[in-house]
Protein backbone atom coordinates (compact mmCIF):
# COMPACT_ATOMS: atom_id res chain seq x y z
CA UNK A 1 0.00 0.00 0.00
CA UNK A 2 2.33 2.19 1.10
CA UNK A 3 4.74 1.29 -1.55
CA UNK A 4 2.38 2.57 -4.72
CA UNK A 5 2.57 5.82 -2.90
CA UNK A 6 2.23 8.12 -6.06
CA UNK A 7 4.30 11.68 -6.20
CA UNK A 8 3.17 14.62 -4.45
CA UNK A 9 2.02 17.53 -6.68
CA UNK A 10 5.16 20.06 -5.73
CA UNK A 11 7.75 16.81 -6.42
CA UNK A 12 5.60 16.54 -10.28
CA UNK A 13 6.12 20.39 -10.30
CA UNK A 14 9.60 20.53 -9.53
CA UNK A 15 10.37 17.59 -11.50
CA UNK A 16 8.84 19.62 -14.59
CA UNK A 17 10.40 22.57 -13.97
CA UNK A 18 14.12 21.10 -13.91
CA UNK A 19 13.63 18.90 -17.07
CA UNK A 20 11.78 21.85 -19.18
CA UNK A 21 14.58 24.24 -17.78
CA UNK A 22 17.22 21.36 -19.02
CA UNK A 23 15.27 21.01 -22.35
CA UNK A 24 15.29 24.44 -23.23
CA UNK A 25 18.90 24.77 -22.50
CA UNK A 26 19.43 22.05 -24.76
CA UNK A 27 17.36 22.81 -27.67
CA UNK A 28 18.75 26.60 -27.56
CA UNK A 29 22.27 24.88 -28.12
CA UNK A 30 21.55 22.83 -30.50
CA UNK A 31 19.23 25.97 -32.48
CA UNK A 32 22.84 27.68 -31.98
CA UNK A 33 24.82 24.68 -33.40
CA UNK A 34 22.65 24.91 -36.19
CA UNK A 35 22.75 28.30 -37.01
CA UNK A 36 26.21 28.54 -36.56
CA UNK A 37 26.67 25.88 -38.99
CA UNK A 38 24.48 27.18 -41.36
CA UNK A 39 26.53 30.77 -41.15
CA UNK A 40 29.74 28.97 -41.52
CA UNK A 41 28.83 27.15 -44.38
CA UNK A 42 27.54 30.09 -45.59
CA UNK A 43 30.45 31.94 -45.19
CA UNK A 44 32.90 29.20 -46.74
CA UNK A 45 31.23 29.00 -49.88
CA UNK A 46 31.04 32.79 -50.03
CA UNK A 47 35.00 32.95 -49.46
CA UNK A 48 35.34 30.23 -51.65
CA UNK A 49 33.16 31.36 -54.63
CA UNK A 50 35.46 34.83 -54.46
CA UNK A 51 38.59 32.93 -54.00
CA UNK A 52 38.27 31.29 -57.44
CA UNK A 53 36.38 34.83 -58.36
CA UNK A 54 39.49 36.23 -57.81
CA UNK A 55 41.63 33.93 -58.94
CA UNK A 56 40.48 33.94 -62.44
CA UNK A 57 40.08 37.33 -63.03
CA UNK A 58 43.89 37.40 -62.27
CA UNK A 59 44.85 35.25 -64.58
CA UNK A 60 42.85 36.39 -67.26
CA UNK A 61 43.46 40.20 -67.06
CA UNK A 62 47.10 39.50 -66.23
CA UNK A 63 47.27 38.39 -69.82
CA UNK A 64 45.71 40.82 -71.55
CA UNK A 65 46.55 41.13 -75.44
CA UNK A 66 48.18 44.56 -75.78
CA UNK A 67 46.79 45.76 -78.77
CA UNK A 68 44.59 48.72 -80.50
CA UNK A 69 40.83 48.49 -79.60
CA UNK A 70 40.79 45.79 -77.70
CA UNK A 71 41.28 46.79 -74.11
CA UNK A 72 38.22 48.93 -72.67
CA UNK A 73 38.02 50.00 -69.15
CA UNK A 74 35.46 52.00 -67.87
CA UNK A 75 33.86 52.65 -64.89
CA UNK A 76 31.30 49.84 -64.32
CA UNK A 77 32.49 47.71 -67.69
CA UNK A 78 35.83 45.96 -68.25
CA UNK A 79 36.25 44.46 -71.74
CA UNK A 80 39.90 42.82 -73.52
CA UNK A 81 41.22 39.93 -74.82
CA UNK A 82 42.55 36.93 -73.16
CA UNK A 83 43.36 33.72 -73.91
CA UNK A 84 41.59 30.66 -72.07
CA UNK A 85 42.19 27.22 -71.62
CA UNK A 86 38.98 25.82 -70.02
CA UNK A 87 36.04 27.77 -69.36
CA UNK A 88 33.50 25.11 -71.24
CA UNK A 89 33.51 25.82 -75.07
CA UNK A 90 35.83 29.13 -74.75
CA UNK A 91 39.36 28.02 -75.92
CA UNK A 92 42.13 30.21 -77.09
CA UNK A 93 41.92 34.23 -77.56
CA UNK A 94 38.68 35.11 -76.24
CA UNK A 95 36.99 38.99 -75.43
CA UNK A 96 35.77 39.07 -72.27
CA UNK A 97 33.76 41.45 -70.52
CA UNK A 98 33.28 42.15 -66.85
CA UNK A 99 30.33 43.53 -65.86
CA UNK A 100 27.32 44.04 -63.01
CA UNK A 101 23.93 43.38 -64.12
CA UNK A 102 21.55 43.17 -61.02
CA UNK A 103 22.67 41.42 -58.50
CA UNK A 104 25.06 39.25 -61.05
CA UNK A 105 28.93 39.53 -61.79
CA UNK A 106 28.39 38.21 -65.31
CA UNK A 107 31.26 37.39 -67.64
CA UNK A 108 30.04 37.57 -71.25
CA UNK A 109 32.86 35.66 -73.64
CA UNK A 110 33.44 36.39 -77.40
CA UNK A 111 35.33 34.43 -80.01
CA UNK A 112 38.04 36.83 -81.20
CA UNK A 113 37.41 37.22 -84.96
CA UNK A 114 39.99 37.96 -87.63
CA UNK A 115 38.18 40.96 -88.20
CA UNK A 116 37.72 44.71 -86.17
CA UNK A 117 33.83 43.71 -86.10
CA UNK A 118 32.37 44.61 -82.77
CA UNK A 119 32.08 41.02 -80.60
CA UNK A 120 29.32 38.68 -80.68
CA UNK A 121 28.79 38.67 -77.22
CA UNK A 122 27.19 35.15 -75.94
CA UNK A 123 26.70 33.61 -78.88
CA UNK A 124 29.63 30.60 -78.74
CA UNK A 125 29.37 30.61 -74.97
CA UNK A 126 26.51 31.77 -72.83
CA UNK A 127 27.47 34.50 -70.46
CA UNK A 128 28.61 32.99 -67.03
CA UNK A 129 27.24 34.85 -63.57
CA UNK A 130 30.81 34.77 -61.28
CA UNK A 131 29.03 36.34 -58.33
CA UNK A 132 25.01 36.30 -57.79
CA UNK A 133 25.05 38.48 -54.84
CA UNK A 134 26.76 41.32 -55.86
CA UNK A 135 25.89 44.77 -54.54
CA UNK A 136 28.60 46.95 -56.27
CA UNK A 137 31.70 46.64 -58.36
CA UNK A 138 34.17 49.59 -58.92
CA UNK A 139 36.66 48.94 -61.51
CA UNK A 140 39.38 51.90 -61.45
CA UNK A 141 43.23 52.12 -63.50
CA UNK A 142 46.30 53.31 -63.44
CA UNK A 143 47.47 54.10 -66.80
CA UNK A 144 51.41 54.28 -66.15
CA UNK A 145 53.27 53.66 -62.94
CA UNK A 146 53.81 57.56 -62.40
CA UNK A 147 49.78 58.26 -62.42
CA UNK A 148 47.25 57.58 -59.77
CA UNK A 149 44.10 55.52 -59.89
CA UNK A 150 41.41 56.99 -62.77
CA UNK A 151 37.85 55.86 -63.21
CA UNK A 152 38.70 55.29 -66.77
CA UNK A 153 41.19 53.99 -68.81
CA UNK A 154 42.30 55.83 -72.25
CA UNK A 155 44.95 54.69 -74.44
CA UNK A 156 47.87 56.86 -73.74
CA UNK A 157 49.15 58.96 -77.48
CA UNK A 158 52.20 58.21 -78.17
CA UNK A 159 53.07 54.80 -76.54
CA UNK A 160 52.27 51.54 -77.74
CA UNK A 161 50.40 50.90 -74.82
CA UNK A 162 46.77 49.67 -75.12
CA UNK A 163 46.33 48.36 -72.08
CA UNK A 164 46.88 50.04 -68.50
CA UNK A 165 49.49 49.20 -66.20
CA UNK A 166 46.88 48.17 -63.14
CA UNK A 167 43.38 47.50 -63.01
CA UNK A 168 41.77 46.80 -59.60
CA UNK A 169 38.48 45.70 -58.96
CA UNK A 170 36.94 46.09 -55.67
CA UNK A 171 33.64 43.71 -55.35
CA UNK A 172 31.12 44.23 -52.26
CA UNK A 173 29.14 41.33 -51.81
CA UNK A 174 26.32 40.76 -48.89
CA UNK A 175 27.38 43.92 -47.69
CA UNK A 176 30.78 43.81 -47.05
CA UNK A 177 33.56 45.11 -49.52
CA UNK A 178 36.44 42.51 -50.69
CA UNK A 179 40.01 43.92 -50.69
CA UNK A 180 40.41 45.39 -54.03
CA UNK A 181 41.64 42.51 -56.68
CA UNK A 182 44.74 44.88 -57.84
CA UNK A 183 46.18 42.94 -61.07
CA UNK A 184 49.24 44.40 -63.11
CA UNK A 185 49.37 43.30 -67.02
CA UNK A 186 52.25 41.24 -68.30
CA UNK A 187 52.05 42.73 -71.77
CA UNK A 188 52.10 46.17 -70.42
CA UNK A 189 55.51 48.34 -71.76
CA UNK A 190 57.48 50.55 -70.03
CA UNK A 191 58.10 53.43 -71.70
CA UNK A 192 61.53 53.48 -73.27
CA UNK B 1 9.76 -2.21 14.92
CA UNK B 2 6.83 -1.88 12.14
CA UNK B 3 7.38 1.68 11.37
CA UNK B 4 10.93 1.29 10.43
CA UNK B 5 10.78 -1.94 8.21
CA UNK B 6 7.97 0.24 6.39
CA UNK B 7 10.52 3.13 6.01
CA UNK B 8 13.13 0.16 4.86
CA UNK B 9 11.07 -0.95 2.26
CA UNK B 10 10.28 2.42 1.18
CA UNK B 11 13.45 3.06 0.92
CA UNK B 12 14.82 0.54 -1.56
CA UNK B 13 11.52 0.27 -3.14
CA UNK B 14 12.56 3.82 -4.37
CA UNK B 15 16.15 3.46 -4.84
CA UNK B 16 15.35 0.86 -7.26
CA UNK B 17 13.14 3.29 -9.19
CA UNK B 18 16.00 5.96 -9.10
CA UNK B 19 18.61 3.15 -10.67
CA UNK B 20 16.11 2.75 -13.19
CA UNK B 21 15.46 6.17 -14.30
CA UNK B 22 18.89 7.63 -14.12
CA UNK B 23 19.84 4.99 -16.59
CA UNK B 24 17.07 6.86 -18.76
CA UNK B 25 18.53 10.02 -17.94
CA UNK B 26 22.15 8.80 -18.73
CA UNK B 27 21.06 7.55 -22.54
CA UNK B 28 19.15 11.12 -23.38
CA UNK B 29 22.58 12.74 -21.63
CA UNK B 30 24.40 10.77 -23.94
CA UNK B 31 22.38 11.02 -26.90
CA UNK B 32 22.29 14.83 -26.70
CA UNK B 33 26.14 15.07 -26.25
CA UNK B 34 26.51 13.07 -29.21
CA UNK B 35 24.52 15.23 -31.02
CA UNK B 36 26.13 17.89 -30.18
CA UNK B 37 29.54 16.61 -31.35
CA UNK B 38 28.67 16.09 -34.19
CA UNK B 39 27.31 19.13 -35.00
CA UNK B 40 30.36 20.74 -33.92
CA UNK B 41 32.69 18.47 -35.67
CA UNK B 42 30.90 18.97 -38.52
CA UNK B 43 31.29 22.80 -38.08
CA UNK B 44 35.10 22.48 -37.10
CA UNK B 45 35.05 20.16 -40.54
CA UNK B 46 34.25 23.35 -42.70
CA UNK B 47 35.80 25.79 -40.90
CA UNK B 48 39.33 23.58 -41.54
CA UNK B 49 38.21 22.97 -44.74
CA UNK B 50 37.86 26.86 -45.33
CA UNK B 51 41.04 27.41 -44.33
CA UNK B 52 42.88 24.79 -45.80
CA UNK B 53 42.20 25.88 -49.60
CA UNK B 54 42.47 29.25 -48.48
CA UNK B 55 45.96 27.98 -47.24
CA UNK B 56 46.32 26.06 -51.23
CA UNK B 57 45.50 29.70 -52.51
CA UNK B 58 48.18 31.60 -50.39
CA UNK B 59 50.85 29.17 -51.07
CA UNK B 60 49.68 29.52 -54.93
CA UNK B 61 49.68 33.29 -54.89
CA UNK B 62 53.48 33.09 -53.13
CA UNK B 63 54.77 30.47 -55.24
CA UNK B 64 53.86 32.51 -58.52
CA UNK B 65 55.31 35.59 -57.05
CA UNK B 66 58.13 33.98 -55.67
CA UNK B 67 58.91 32.39 -58.90
CA UNK B 68 58.79 35.58 -61.07
CA UNK B 69 61.39 37.11 -58.56
CA UNK B 70 63.56 33.98 -58.53
CA UNK B 71 63.79 34.37 -62.28
CA UNK B 72 64.90 37.88 -62.16
CA UNK B 73 67.65 36.78 -59.64
CA UNK B 74 69.04 33.83 -61.51
CA UNK B 75 69.26 35.99 -64.74
CA UNK B 76 70.76 38.68 -62.74
CA UNK B 77 73.19 35.96 -61.27
CA UNK B 78 74.09 34.84 -64.76
CA UNK B 79 74.98 37.63 -65.95
CA UNK B 80 76.98 38.58 -62.91
CA UNK B 81 78.85 35.12 -63.70
CA UNK B 82 78.97 35.88 -67.33
CA UNK B 83 80.82 38.83 -66.23
CA UNK B 84 82.92 37.86 -63.74
CA UNK B 85 86.74 36.70 -65.64
CA UNK B 86 87.04 33.58 -63.81
CA UNK B 87 83.69 32.67 -64.89
CA UNK B 88 82.44 30.39 -67.68
CA UNK B 89 80.94 32.45 -70.41
CA UNK B 90 78.46 30.08 -70.37
CA UNK B 91 76.33 31.65 -67.56
CA UNK B 92 72.96 32.52 -69.74
CA UNK B 93 73.45 31.10 -72.65
CA UNK B 94 70.35 31.59 -74.51
CA UNK B 95 71.29 33.24 -77.37
CA UNK B 96 75.19 32.62 -76.31
CA UNK B 97 77.57 29.98 -78.42
CA UNK B 98 77.96 26.88 -75.85
CA UNK B 99 76.87 25.66 -72.89
CA UNK B 100 75.60 22.54 -72.84
CA UNK B 101 74.72 22.23 -69.47
CA UNK B 102 72.08 24.82 -68.54
CA UNK B 103 72.52 27.02 -65.86
CA UNK B 104 71.53 26.00 -62.53
CA UNK B 105 70.81 28.27 -59.23
CA UNK B 106 69.82 27.43 -56.18
CA UNK B 107 68.17 30.05 -53.56
CA UNK B 108 67.16 29.79 -50.22
CA UNK B 109 63.93 31.94 -48.43
CA UNK B 110 61.87 31.80 -45.32
CA UNK B 111 61.17 27.62 -45.18
CA UNK B 112 60.93 27.32 -49.19
CA UNK B 113 63.81 26.15 -51.17
CA UNK B 114 64.21 27.24 -55.17
CA UNK B 115 66.22 25.92 -57.78
CA UNK B 116 66.15 28.03 -60.89
CA UNK B 117 67.91 26.64 -64.30
CA UNK B 118 67.52 29.04 -66.96
CA UNK B 119 66.60 27.44 -69.94
CA UNK B 120 67.23 29.03 -73.86
CA UNK B 121 63.56 28.85 -75.61
CA UNK B 122 65.31 26.66 -78.30
CA UNK B 123 65.41 24.10 -75.28
CA UNK B 124 61.35 23.56 -76.02
CA UNK B 125 59.45 23.51 -79.05
CA UNK B 126 58.01 26.61 -81.02
CA UNK B 127 54.54 26.82 -81.80
CA UNK B 128 55.40 29.48 -84.13
CA UNK B 129 58.90 28.68 -86.09
CA UNK B 130 59.37 24.69 -85.27
CA UNK B 131 59.52 22.82 -87.93
CA UNK B 132 56.92 19.89 -89.12
CA UNK B 133 59.40 17.34 -87.86
CA UNK B 134 59.88 18.81 -84.49
CA UNK B 135 55.90 19.15 -84.12
CA UNK B 136 55.02 16.09 -85.26
CA UNK B 137 57.94 13.91 -83.02
CA UNK B 138 56.37 16.29 -80.11
CA UNK B 139 53.12 14.80 -80.52
CA UNK B 140 54.02 11.02 -80.90
CA UNK B 141 56.53 11.35 -77.96
CA UNK B 142 54.94 13.45 -75.57
CA UNK B 143 51.77 13.89 -76.47
CA UNK B 144 50.71 10.13 -76.73
CA UNK B 145 48.99 10.31 -80.03
CA UNK B 146 48.91 7.86 -83.52
CA UNK B 147 51.49 8.75 -85.99
CA UNK B 148 48.21 9.49 -88.15
CA UNK B 149 46.75 11.56 -85.54
CA UNK B 150 50.05 13.60 -85.01
CA UNK B 151 50.45 14.27 -88.72
CA UNK B 152 46.92 15.89 -88.60
CA UNK B 153 47.27 18.13 -85.74
CA UNK B 154 50.63 19.12 -86.94
CA UNK B 155 48.80 20.02 -90.06
CA UNK B 156 46.45 21.99 -88.21
CA UNK B 157 49.35 23.99 -86.66
CA UNK B 158 50.70 24.79 -89.88
CA UNK B 159 47.30 26.37 -90.93
CA UNK B 160 46.69 28.02 -88.09
CA UNK B 161 50.35 30.03 -88.85
CA UNK B 162 49.31 30.70 -91.95
CA UNK B 163 46.51 32.31 -91.32
CA UNK B 164 46.20 35.88 -90.08
CA UNK B 165 45.58 35.86 -86.61
CA UNK B 166 42.62 37.51 -84.88
CA UNK B 167 42.19 41.04 -85.14
CA UNK B 168 45.14 43.20 -85.80
CA UNK B 169 44.28 46.50 -86.80
CA UNK B 170 48.09 47.96 -87.72
CA UNK B 171 49.78 45.15 -87.95
CA UNK B 172 48.26 43.48 -90.83
CA UNK B 173 51.17 41.49 -91.27
CA UNK B 174 50.78 39.60 -88.36
CA UNK B 175 50.21 35.68 -88.23
CA UNK B 176 50.60 32.60 -85.98
CA UNK B 177 50.62 32.38 -82.30
CA UNK B 178 50.15 34.22 -78.97
CA UNK B 179 49.90 32.67 -76.49
CA UNK B 180 50.08 28.57 -76.28
CA UNK B 181 46.15 28.65 -75.51
CA UNK B 182 45.47 29.30 -78.87
CA UNK B 183 46.69 25.63 -79.59
CA UNK B 184 43.18 24.33 -78.23
CA UNK B 185 41.34 26.38 -81.37
CA UNK B 186 43.92 24.33 -83.87
CA UNK B 187 42.46 21.58 -86.17
CA UNK B 188 42.64 18.08 -84.81
CA UNK B 189 43.58 19.01 -81.12
CA UNK B 190 42.20 17.95 -77.86
CA UNK B 191 42.07 18.84 -74.61
CA UNK B 192 43.87 16.09 -73.62
CA UNK B 193 46.50 16.25 -75.90
CA UNK B 194 47.03 19.91 -74.97
CA UNK B 195 47.06 19.08 -71.63
CA UNK B 196 50.38 16.29 -72.19
CA UNK B 197 52.32 19.09 -74.54
CA UNK B 198 51.59 22.48 -72.81
CA UNK B 199 54.41 22.84 -70.84
CA UNK B 200 56.91 22.18 -73.61
CA UNK B 201 55.80 24.30 -76.34
CA UNK B 202 55.91 28.42 -76.21
CA UNK B 203 55.22 31.23 -78.78
CA UNK B 204 58.77 32.46 -79.43
CA UNK B 205 60.68 32.11 -82.63
CA UNK B 206 63.85 30.14 -82.58
CA UNK B 207 66.02 28.45 -84.78
CA UNK B 208 65.09 24.98 -84.32
CA UNK B 209 64.74 22.70 -81.25
CA UNK B 210 67.70 22.26 -79.21
CA UNK B 211 68.16 18.09 -77.89
CA UNK B 212 71.18 19.76 -75.76
CA UNK B 213 69.26 22.30 -73.87
CA UNK B 214 65.98 20.12 -73.82
CA UNK B 215 64.30 19.28 -70.24
CA UNK B 216 64.28 15.83 -69.27
CA UNK B 217 60.68 15.36 -70.23
CA UNK B 218 61.78 15.32 -73.92
CA UNK B 219 64.17 12.83 -74.17
CA UNK B 220 61.35 10.75 -75.68
CA UNK B 221 61.37 13.38 -78.45
CA UNK B 222 64.96 12.96 -78.69
CA UNK B 223 65.18 9.33 -78.82
CA UNK B 224 61.71 9.14 -81.39
CA UNK B 225 63.71 12.05 -83.80
CA UNK B 226 67.08 10.04 -83.22
CA UNK B 227 65.50 7.07 -84.30
CA UNK B 228 63.82 8.46 -87.29
CA UNK B 229 66.33 10.67 -88.73
CA UNK B 230 68.86 7.74 -88.56
CA UNK B 231 66.18 5.55 -90.94
CA UNK B 232 66.95 7.69 -94.31
CA UNK B 233 65.26 10.64 -93.10
CA UNK B 234 61.98 10.26 -94.72
CA UNK B 235 60.53 12.97 -92.58
CA UNK B 236 62.05 15.61 -93.50
CA UNK B 237 61.89 19.09 -92.56
CA UNK B 238 60.37 21.49 -94.96
CA UNK B 239 61.85 24.41 -93.84
CA UNK B 240 65.20 22.55 -94.55
CA UNK B 241 67.07 22.93 -90.92
CA UNK B 242 69.32 20.62 -90.10
CA UNK B 243 67.94 18.63 -87.12
CA UNK B 244 69.35 15.37 -87.20
CA UNK B 245 73.15 14.74 -85.58
CA UNK B 246 74.46 17.82 -86.35
CA UNK B 247 74.87 20.58 -83.92
CA UNK B 248 72.60 22.96 -83.71
CA UNK B 249 72.49 26.56 -84.77
CA UNK B 250 71.12 28.46 -81.97
CA UNK B 251 70.44 32.32 -82.88
CA UNK B 252 69.89 35.05 -81.43
CA UNK B 253 65.83 34.78 -81.11
CA UNK B 254 63.24 36.76 -80.74
CA UNK B 255 59.23 36.60 -79.66
CA UNK B 256 57.00 37.27 -82.66
CA UNK B 257 54.67 38.79 -80.47
CA UNK B 258 52.92 42.11 -81.70
CA UNK B 259 55.32 43.90 -79.49
CA UNK B 260 58.68 42.44 -81.07
CA UNK B 261 56.74 43.38 -84.27
CA UNK B 262 56.50 46.37 -83.15
CA UNK B 263 59.96 47.24 -82.01
CA UNK B 264 61.53 45.60 -84.93
CA UNK B 265 59.51 48.38 -87.27
CA UNK B 266 60.35 51.04 -84.41
CA UNK B 267 64.08 50.42 -83.76
CA UNK B 268 66.84 50.21 -86.80
CA UNK B 269 66.82 46.30 -87.63
CA UNK B 270 70.79 46.43 -86.48
CA UNK B 271 70.31 46.21 -82.92
CA UNK B 272 68.25 43.36 -82.09
CA UNK B 273 69.60 41.54 -79.59
CA UNK B 274 66.45 40.36 -78.00
CA UNK B 275 66.99 36.76 -76.52
CA UNK B 276 64.09 34.84 -74.89
CA UNK B 277 64.12 32.43 -72.65
CA UNK B 278 62.60 30.16 -69.58
CA UNK B 279 63.86 30.04 -66.17
CA UNK B 280 62.47 26.79 -64.71
CA UNK B 281 61.77 27.62 -60.89
CA UNK B 282 61.02 24.64 -58.89
CA UNK B 283 60.29 25.54 -55.51
CA UNK B 284 59.72 23.13 -52.28
CA UNK B 285 57.75 24.14 -49.58
CA UNK B 286 58.50 23.49 -45.94
CA UNK B 287 55.40 21.08 -45.62
CA UNK B 288 56.58 18.72 -49.06
CA UNK B 289 54.50 20.64 -51.56
CA UNK B 290 56.62 21.48 -54.68
CA UNK B 291 55.69 23.53 -57.25
CA UNK B 292 57.32 24.05 -61.12
CA UNK B 293 57.01 27.10 -62.72
CA UNK B 294 58.43 28.40 -66.20
CA UNK B 295 59.10 32.04 -66.05
CA UNK B 296 59.92 33.45 -69.55
CA UNK B 297 61.92 36.20 -69.42
CA UNK B 298 63.22 38.79 -72.44
CA UNK B 299 66.68 39.14 -71.74
CA UNK B 300 66.83 42.67 -73.91
CA UNK B 301 64.22 44.20 -72.16
CA UNK B 302 65.15 42.74 -68.85
CA UNK B 303 61.09 42.05 -68.18
CA UNK B 304 58.96 39.14 -67.30
CA UNK B 305 56.66 37.70 -70.13
CA UNK B 306 54.61 35.09 -68.42
CA UNK B 307 54.62 33.04 -65.30
CA UNK B 308 53.32 29.56 -66.66
CA UNK B 309 52.56 26.93 -63.73
CA UNK B 310 53.49 23.43 -64.61
CA UNK B 311 50.55 20.86 -64.57
CA UNK B 312 53.81 18.67 -62.93
CA UNK B 313 53.59 20.74 -59.67
CA UNK B 314 52.50 18.55 -56.47
CA UNK B 315 50.87 20.39 -53.37
CA UNK B 316 51.67 19.02 -50.21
Amino acid sequence: MNNARGMTLVEVVVATVIFSIIMLATVTALRTFALTYERIQHETQQTEQLREVDRFLRSAIRDALNQQALFSGESAVLQWVAPLDRIGEAAGLQHLRLAQQGQQLTLSFAPLGASNDAPNWAQMVPDFPLLTNLESLVLTYRSNPSTGWGRQYAAEGGTNNYVPWAVSIELTVEGVTWPPIVVNLNRYRLPL
Amino acid sequence: MAPHRRQSESLSASSMTKTRQSGYALALLLWMIAGMSLMVTAVIHFARDDISLAEVRIKEAKGRALAGGVAYLAVRDAALKALSPSGEAGGLTYGGDEGNVAATFDYQFDGIEARATIRPASAFVSLNSGSEEELFTMFVAVGGVEPSRAAAIMRGILDYRDQNAPVSREMSDFKGFRFREELLVTGGMTRQVYDRVKDFVHVHRTSGWDPTEAPTELDAMARVQKASSGSSGQKRSVSGRGLGGSAPVRQVEGAITFESLYRQKALALGRLGEAIGAVVVELSFEDGGRSKYHVWMSRSEEKLIRTEQLSTSVSG
